[in-house]
């Protein structure tokens, strides 16, 4: 197992003005893979927009409109939203290797990870 | 104090730590939060309960109207794998139960519920003595 594969998050890179979520994440190491498994509900599979570059995975999306526009708010406790989440990893994993799928309000995305190089032992002979 | 408050807002301690919290950390500190969050809305029909259940299937949702109350009880289970290292659990598990009183204005014969994409949505309809009526002009 490699140590410490996810770097560190960062909002930095999104404007502070910009409202969003950043949604609940467990985000586990198994042996060959790094699983990132992020609450979204009430979104679509159509308007996740997922995407890796530079070690970062960041995801978005919208809330859809199950709400109709023509119903009145009598008492709010959450708020239906746009969410991003931003996660930088180590060199250790695989951007050819990587899954996703939505289900029941549940995102996860699957990354592979660099196969470890063996270390070689090569003799040295004393001259 | 040794610190400035110029000192902490500095990027120095976002890169200190490794495991820098996200922006909204406080939402899940508070351990003992309710569960689910609800929206409640109203048209001239009806009303809607909204909640946010991502990860609940409808066989571990039960949702229950017993004299003047609607309950919505279940549980989501998360299993976390041994042999794994986790860097974030942030997603919780567990029961959960709310309880909703519903008044006359409710007609508790017609209530209808809807689980999609993690989001439970319950159209409850309006007696008719809460329906908007027009009145016409003689």
């Amino acid at each position: 197992m490699n140590d410490n594969i996810v770097k560190k998050e960062d909002s930095k890179i999104i404007p502070a003005n910009e409202k969003f979520y950043e949604p609940y994440a467990d985000i586990f190491e198994t042996e060959k893979e790094i699983k990132c498994v992020f609450d979204l509900p009430g979104t679509e599979k159509d308007k996740i927009k997922i995407n890796f570059e530079k070690n970062r995975l960041s995801v978005e999306s919208k809330t859809t409109d199950y709400l109709n526009a023509n119903w009145k708010p009598i008492n709010e406790e959450y708020r239906i939203n746009h969410y991003k989440r931003t996660i930088a990893f180590s060199n250790a994993v695989d951007s050819s290797q990587i899954d996703a799928k939505y289900d029941n309000g549940v995102l996860t995305v699957v990354i592979g990870k660099h196969k470890k190089s063996e270390p070689k032992s090569i003799e040295i002979s004393i001259k | 104090m040794l610190f400035s408050k110029h000192f902490f807002d500095d990027d120095f301690f976002d890169d200190l730590f490794e495991f820098a919290l996200p922006k909204n950390a406080a939402r899940f500190q508070n351990v003992a939060r309710v569960f689910p969050n609800l929206n409640i809305y109203e048209d001239e029909s009806n009303y809607y309960i909204s909640a946010e259940l991502p990860g609940i299937s409808k066989k571990d949702l039960k949702i229950k109207t017993a004299n003047d109350t609607l309950s919505i009880e279940g549980k989501r289970e998360n299993v976390i794998d041994d042999k794994a290292v986790y860097y974030r659990n942030e997603r919780w598990s567990g029961e959960f139960k709310r309880t909703i009183s519903l008044s006359e204005l409710v007609n508790k014969e017609k209530i209808q519920a809807e689980l999609k994409n993690g989001v439970l949505l319950i159209a409850l309809a309006k007696s008719e003595e809460v329906k908007p009526k027009s009145i016409e002009i003689k």
